[in-house]
């Protein structure tokens, strides 16, 4: 017998059963604390985002901390080059435990404009596991928008993310 | 007996306050900064040479991200090098249009100056101020040619197409608005002793530092140097515009907010004097080959002066394309060491 | 409105530097100089008050191949004129020249950056170090021989390594 059918039927409306599981999903998908590591552009839509127009406040992401330890998306803002690379990886290393990554412009993606570059790394994938990626040069703050509303997805329902094994 | 020594204490390169990738190492006695040592290159991506291998015309979208919170500047800077090099005439009224939306995006990017300044004192609600204001600026680049932040707008020869009516209209009714913004951000600002206190008096630059370093831009005027490349070498056509370059006394933040303040009311002026003339469209060659030769040139982005250098032995690539600054502040970066026996902010 | 040094002006410096040469055809000649020479005339320049050149505007240096030139852009704040000097340096696997810093401390990171971006050693410099790259890059990127190196990230260190060809 469920749980769910042992309530009695006046409280069926005040009471709402659910997992840990489902109740800790919903609370760090409506909670995300991101990293504030801009590296170039793409930062400055990031501001944007999180300023008065757009508003990220009202999914509840608007606490940019500045301390890797007391947040959990590292959203990489900008391009990134191979001198940042040991830092940010740092930087990732020292986030706790659920941590997601959000791959902003194109220069994270693939290295952008700067693929080519001897300095540039060709897309933030090399280096770290990426939850979402963010196409544009700079991405709109609502492509910012839109992203962290598919993160939240992802954290609440892990299996729309379909994960590809590679076969080493 | 108990003692105290000095310790180097590491800013960044991820720090909420250096907007940007930027590595000083600090050295310390308590909170106050004996010694500061910039770390650079964590956003080195190598467009000096990419540029070797992409025509002229496609070298313009590279330039946007140089300095990417004034990106009409910088193509007008590459835009200007390579017209004089190639003595390529532009339309009066493409050079208006330049100069309307230069100092709009210095207006833009002065805001984002204010915003930070204000986030990084602790006041939080001041970035949203700025931003908010910023996005009337951004809405009217978004009519003239589509983007946010990276325009691509100004190209050589000209700009991209035409400003439309809708444009003028709306410039027109935001250039009302700006002397309220200013009123604003002054009674929050000047006014505000807490402000004062931390601006006043610290990290001062005298003008022998400033001449020096080789400073350029509003950090130059702060310390009571007369020195606005608008005004001196007048590129484009700024010799057309009178308007008022603020100066500084002592070189210390305060001085180096307030010059920045006030160039606000500046531009402002310069657009009106703009929407008086009259406008053409232009279009430029793609693949046209340019001759070989030298050319430096200087123009003002946002917040220094900053030439561009272009060394062709003629055909569509340059063979040498250097931007002095295009770093953040190569030049006032060496000057950093010298913001020390100030007291370091407790964020 | 500012101007290029008047042809008049050269002159005087030639004189007093007979090792300058200039393009008197060109509009706007660049005056070049020898690499023993750059720190007098520099001075020379920038101290004698009918030049006044206080001001370092550029410091950057050009790869022909054969060759690097060290270029230099003056500008006078008193007399609102510009002057562009030029130094060929002859030897390509070592290039080296005078560092100017002890005229303006400000060309300290513009020379940093030159020798980290071309490998050109500015000699009495107060710390000639990597400035873009990082320190342990073994290159020098905007030669025009230059091979990019291949990055490599383990454990949180970053090593270069160089390519491997397949042939």
């Amino acid at each position: 017998m469920e749980i769910v059918d042992i309530v009695p039927p006046m409280l069926k409306d005040n009471v709402i059963v659910t997992s840990v599981d489902a109740l800790f999903k919903w609370a760090r998908g409506n909670s995300i604390w991101p990293l504030s590591s801009g590296l170039a552009c793409c930062s400055i839509e990031m501001m944007c985002a999180a300023a008065a127009r757009f508003d990220l406040a009202r999914f509840g992401y608007e606490v940019f901390r500045a301390c890797p330890r007391q947040s959990d998306l590292l959203i990489v803002a900008g391009t990134l080059t191979w001198k940042m690379t040991p830092p940010l990886i740092r930087l990732y290393e020292e986030m706790p435990e659920p941590k997601y990554v959000i791959a902003m412009g194109s220069c994270n993606i693939g290295g952008g404009p700067f693929a080519d570059s001897y300095s540039v790394v060709k897309g933030l994938d090399e280096i770290l596991p990426v939850d979402v990626y963010i196409p544009g040069c700079p991405p709109r703050p609502e492509a910012l928008i839109d992203a962290m509303i598919k993160l939240r997805e992802k954290i609440q329902h892990p299996d729309v993310a379909v994960k590809v094994e590679n076969d080493d | 007996m108990a003692k105290t020594e000095p310790y180097i204490l590491n800013m960044g390169p991820q720090h909420p306050s250096t907007h940007g990738v930027l590595q000083v190492q600090l050295e310390l006695d308590g909170e106050r900064i004996l010694g500061a040592k910039p770390v650079m290159g964590y956003l080195h991506r190598g467009i000096e040479k990419l540029m070797e291998s992409r025509t002229y015309t496609q070298c313009v979208p590279y330039t946007d991200r140089l300095d990417y919170v004034s990106s009409m500047n910088n193509n007008l800077g590459f835009c200007e090098t390579v017209e004089e090099l190639a003595g390529i005439e532009v339309p009066e009224r493409a050079e208006y249009i330049r100069v309307i939306v230069a100092e709009l995006n210095r207006i833009a990017s002065h805001l984002i100056f204010i915003g930070t300044l204000m986030i990084d004192l602790g006041a939080a609600t001041g970035m949203i101020y700025a931003f908010r204001d910023r996005e009337k600026i951004l809405d009217l680049f978004n009519i003239i040619c589509g983007a946010r932040m990276t325009f691509h707008y100004i190209r050589i020869g000209g700009v991209c197409a035409d400003a439309q009516p809708e444009f003028i209209a709306e410039t027109e009714k935001f250039l009302e608005y700006v002397p309220k913004m200013l009123e604003e951000y002054d009674h929050l600002m000047t006014g505000n002793e807490i402000f004062y206190h931390r601006l006043k008096g610290t990290s001062p630059l005298t003008r022998e530092d400033v001449l020096r370093y080789s400073m350029s831009g509003p950090n130059v005027r702060a310390s009571g140097v007369d020195y606005d490349i608008r005004k001196i070498d007048s590129y484009s056509i700024y010799d057309r515009f009178d308007f008022n370059v603020p100066l500084g006394t002592n070189g210390d933040n305060w001085d180096r907010y307030q010059v920045r303040f006030h160039v606000h009311g500046a531009a402002a002026g310069d657009e009106l004097h703009c929407l008086a003339g009259g406008f053409h469209r232009v279009l430029c060659g793609q693949h046209c080959l340019y001759p070989a030769g030298h050319q430096a040139h200087s123009g003002l982005f946002h917040h220094q002066s900053a030439g561009l250098y272009d060394a062709g032995s003629g055909g569509r690539l340059s063979d040498r394309f250097h931007v002095p600054s295009h770093d953040p502040c190569v030049f006032q970066g060496a000057a950093v060491p010298l913001c020390r026996c100030c007291d370091a902010c407790d964020e | 409105m500012t101007k290029y040094i008047r042809k008049e002006q050269i002159e005087k410096l030639q004189q007093q530097f007979p090792g300058i040469l200039y393009d008197a055809e060109q509009a706007k000649p660049a005056i070049y100089v020898k690499p023993e020479e750059l720190l007098a005339v520099l001075r020379y320049a920038k101290e004698q008050v009918s030049f006044s050149f206080d001001r370092l505007s550029n410091l950057t240096a050009v790869d022909y191949k054969d060759y690097f030139e060290m270029v230099y852009h003056l500008f006078s704040r008193r007399y609102f004129t510009w002057l562009t000097v030029k130094v060929k340096l002859e030897n390509h696997e070592a290039p080296e020249i005078a560092s100017v810093t002890s005229l303006w401390a400000g060309a300290n990171f513009e020379e940093r950056e030159v020798y980290d971006l071309m490998g050109v050693n500015f000699t009495d410099h107060p710390d000639l170090r990597r400035i873009l790259m990082p320190d342990n890059y073994g290159g020098h990127p905007l030669r025009k021989d230059f091979e990019p190196l291949v990055p490599k990230i383990e454990g949180g260190v970053l090593t270069w390594q160089k390519q491997n060809h397949i042939s």
